[in-house]
């Protein structure tokens, strides 16, 4: 390609915090990308990575703590020369931007139309009835219809959200768009709307496109080049293509590693059945849950019940000893309302839960509290399930407290040590006295995990437990629940959105869909095989890590990069020749 | 239209509201002890027969529930009772009183939301400038300054130059109406200052904190890099999502005006519903009492409606 790039970062460094007696923090370490027209740039990273203040970097948005230094040229002149005089005219002009928050990226108080016209008012380009109609066309372009435009923000859905924005973002036909985690807080299906949408408006306006993303399959199946950032640096730099199959630095091939591939799932060993004769853990049958809605007036006046909509609608799934069950759906699903169902939290309309052989179905919370040491919880946002005045060792002994178990504090802190190493805190001496704010995420998962499992409970309830975590984290984590699985012989059921995930770490798999689960069965069996139109559609929107998955159907199945690497801890490594063969 | 059934529910539930107030107050007074007539009728030779005309004359024979139907066909016809002081219907008098206290309350309370606006907004605009922090500081002085005391140094600081007593000069008998009305206003000055620095101090730190807040918020970063002028920003994003939460404690504040007034109104002797509550404490007339209760807690709940009609306005997420 010998076109001149219409976006290039050259040098790019950003600091915060400078003062005269402190160097400050440097988030952005000489960055250097170059981006042509209609060419689509993913920017991958963990949290922290500085991404997101590279291309906040390039808008002239940072606070006015940050200290720039470097060029980011467009069509070859620098914007940020004279600072904001500089940026200003390009804003929105040239430069267009999609944010993460789809939810609250838009002013609440004012119409989706508005918010898009006023683009257009202060650039400009149209006003009044000229404007309505450019908003008309902007939003049939991503699919909504121009009576859609008088609507608020919170009348629309999550995707619907995302796609006015990126209808606002291209309301000044800019040369570049920069999107920043745009399908994040979206369901599987519609991410893959948002993102198809994004490369098909890139290809028909001539978009160069910068995708910034923790996701490396949704790169893989988007962009063109890609570069992968690590603590404020670029690491690497290619083609998705040459990262995908040959990386270069460690981290990259990690990340990947990390990364679950629905598609690369293989037949698993049979685990050992539970000898025949003792009931399955956890058995649920016919389960019915609706929330209560208030009577209207019309009920109260005939004294009928309120007709709620089953929110949980007829489920049936058995969990056993050592097996790990993943309940897959999307949002509203259902699959929230199931497990508290099972916790006894939620009240059910009808069905039977067994625990161990015994009915626990209604049971009152009295009845219940001694069962709670049988089954117990993970969640999903480990920065607030822990207490942030507790100490480690006082979260994870507060179960102990509660069930009164250990006469004495000195046997119960050895409890405590022996649960902080079982989920790989060692030495546990050395996060005893923390307060979860110095800890790291993944850290913080463990430790809530810790409290779970210091009553050596036979049942674990995951509510999403890894999907606020890093990618590499994440792996950690679901390894400690595999551990923990086999080792402890303890029966699982996760619940996630993420099928890969399910796929990768689940003996069976439920994808449950408005209620009803739709389709169950051995993990593989739903990832090749699957029956349900639904869990066809969910697998086809997942986005492959591969970048040309056509070259895995030709009989690639496991790509050379997926042969375990020296450079993962042994049992990593022995868990993931454990998935593959 | 867009939930008109929150509007009449705002409505009804703050006519039930003002029902439960009536019957409470009516409550009130049976459960007290001892009775009107015993005490009228404790004078030498009050025999039982005149005892038992008094209680039929004032219909407390009658069984409980037609006395309390009675009250409230009177009540609902405006009639509270005559007052133990000047013989006068109490309505007329909370009327008089109420009509002499608005001007008042209404101009102290609009410059102070007005001023409490302007330091809020500057202030949250030029976080942690010295601007910001004087503002700041100042407004903190003055919400610390109890009502009184603020009364009595304006009264020290300016009794000579302004009028500090009274709504009008009663010497000016053949004023004309213009000068009767340079008059009131010569009069309101000191004690509408006075209720403005009261009030104006809390408005600017919850309108600051409110529109901290709002800057905060992601919307606010798309409007920047959308390329809207920072006034702007201001005014339709920043200042307009801050109203929300601004009405809500604005309203609930002004309820409490009417009440608070009584110290403003007791300072300056500015004869309105304040100043009549607490003569009519100190010389015990029950009556009076009853009604101008009764009136303060309608004017509460009207500006609590009026708030959450504002609230539904502004917000376009209410829809229930």
């Amino acid at each position: 390609m010998t076109r001149k790039p219409i976006l290039a970062f050259e040098d790019l460094n950003v600091w915060f915090g400078v003062r005269p007696d402190n160097p400050g923090f440097h988030v952005v370490k000489g960055v250097n990308i170059a981006l042509k027209p209609g060419e689509r740039f993913g920017l991958v990273g963990e949290s922290g990575s500085g991404k997101t203040t590279t291309i906040m970097a390039a808008m002239g948005l940072l606070p006015s703590s940050a200290e720039v230094s470097g060029r980011v040229l467009l069509e070859g002149r620098d914007i940020l020369r004279d600072g904001e005089k500089s940026v200003a005219p390009h804003r929105w002009k040239d430069i267009a931007m999609v944010f993460q928050g789809a939810m609250s990226a838009f002013n609440p108080v004012k119409t989706v139309g508005w918010q898009i016209a006023e683009a257009l008012d202060v650039h400009n380009v149209a006003r009044g009835v000229a404007a309505e109609r450019r908003v008309g066309e902007l939003l049939e372009l991503v699919g909504i219809t121009a009576a859609q435009s008088a609507r608020f923000p919170h009348e629309f859905s999550g995707g619907m959200r995302q796609r006015a924005m990126i209808a606002m973002a291209l309301a000044c036909e800019p040369k570049v768009l920069l999107a920043d985690e745009p399908t994040t807080a979206l369901d599987v299906m519609v991410q893959d709307q948002v993102l198809k949408l994004l490369v098909r408006l890139s290809q028909e306006l001539n978009l160069a496109l910068i995708l910034v993303t923790h996701d490396l399959a949704i790169v893989a199946q988007n962009c063109h080049r890609a570069a992968v950032m690590l603590g404020g640096e670029i690491v690497e730099q290619g083609s998705v293509s040459d990262l995908y199959h040959r990386p270069q630095h460690d981290y990259t091939r990690k990340l990947f590693e990390a990364t679950p591939d629905v598609f690369a799932v293989a037949r698993k060993p049979e685990t050992a059945k539970a000898t025949s004769a003792a009931p399955p853990l956890l058995q649920v049958g016919h389960l019915k849950v609706s929330y209560p809605r208030p009577r209207s007036l019309r009920e109260v006046l005939r004294r009928e019940k309120p007709q709620a909509p089953l929110v949980v609608n007829d489920i049936s799934l058995t969990v056993d000893r050592g097996e790990m069950v993943a309940l897959v759906g999307q949002s509203g699903s259902g699959k929230t309302t199931a497990m508290q169902a099972v916790l006894g939290m939620v009240k059910s309309q009808g069905g039977t839960i067994t625990l161990n052989g015994r009915d626990v179905t209604g049971l009152g919370m009295r009845e219940w509290r001694p069962l709670r040491r049988q089954i117990q919880m993970i969640y999903q946002d480990p920065y607030e399930s822990l207490d942030l005045r507790y100490r480690v060792r006082d979260t994870v002994a507060e179960p102990l407290r509660i069930h009164r178990i250990a006469a004495t504090a000195l046997e119960r802190e050895a409890l405590v040590v022996e649960a902080l190493e079982r989920v790989g805190l060692t030495p546990a001496a050395r996060y005893l006295g923390r307060f979860p704010h110095e800890l790291s995420g993944g850290q913080r998962q463990r430790v809530a995990i810790a409290a779970s499992i210091v009553l050596k409970p036979e049942l674990l309830l995951a509510d999403e437990p890894v999907s606020m975590l890093d990618v590499s984290v994440r792996a950690g984590v679901l390894h400690l629940l595999d551990e923990l699985r086999r080792d402890a012989r303890m029966g699982i059921l996760m619940i996630t959105h993420d099928l890969s995930t399910a796929a990768n770490y689940a003996d069976r798999i439920a994808v449950m869909h408005q209620g009803r689960i739709v389709e169950q069965g051995p993990a593989h069996q739903v990832i090749h095989a699957p029956e349900a139109d639904y869990t066809k559609a969910l697998l086809a929107s997942i986005p492959d890590p591969d970048p040309d998955p056509d070259r895995r159907a030709a009989g690639d199945a496991v790509s050379s990069r997926r042969q375990p690497s020296t450079a993962l801890p042994d049992h990593v490594s022995e868990s993931l020749r454990h998935k593959q063969w | 239209m867009r939930g008109a059934g929150y509007v009449w529910k705002r409505v009804a539930f703050a006519i039930a509201t003002v029902y439960v107030a009536l019957t409470l107050n009516f409550i009130l007074f049976r459960v007290l002890p001892g009775s009107p007539v015993s005490q009228i009728s404790r004078v030498p030779n009050a025999s039982p027969e005149m005892k038992k005309i008094l209680t039929q004359q004032f219909g407390l024979d009658r069984p409980l529930w037609e006395q309390y139907l009675l009250y409230l066909r009177e009540a609902l016809h405006g009639n509270f009772g005559i007052s133990y002081t000047n013989r006068q219907p109490v309505l007329d008098n909370l009327v008089q009183a109420f009509a002499n206290t608005i001007p008042m309350v209404a101009a102290g309370t609009i410059l102070a939301i007005m001023l409490g606006l302007t330091v809020g907004v500057v202030s949250a605009v030029r976080r942690g400038s010295a601007t910001d922090h004087l503002s700041t500081n100042i407004a903190v002085l003055f919400y610390a300054f109890p009502t009184q005391f603020m009364g009595m140094m304006l009264l020290i600081g300016f009794a000579g130059v302004l009028p500090s007593a009274g709504m009008s000069d009663p010497f000016a008998l053949d004023a004309t109406a213009w000068e009767a009305l340079l008059d009131r206003l010569k009069h309101m000055i000191l004690p509408v200052t006075a209720l403005m620095l009261t009030l104006y101090a809390e408005n600017a730190l919850i309108v600051r904190s409110a529109i901290l807040e709002t800057l905060g918020e992601d919307h606010i970063l798309t409007a920047r890099a959308k390329g809207v002028p920072r006034h702007r920003i201001i005014r339709h994003y920043a200042l307009r999502n801050a109203m929300l939460p601004i009405v809500t404690m604005v309203a609930m504040s002004l309820g409490a005006i009417v009440t608070g007034s009584i110290l403003i109104e007791v300072i300056f002797s500015w004869p309105g519903i304040g100043r009549a509550l607490y003569t009519a404490v100190l010389k015990r007339d029950y009556p009076m009492l009853q009604g101008g209760f009764l009136f303060i807690t309608i004017v509460v709940i009207t500006f609590n409606l009026i708030a959450d009609l504002l609230y539904y306005k502004l917000d376009p997420r209410i829809t229930t």
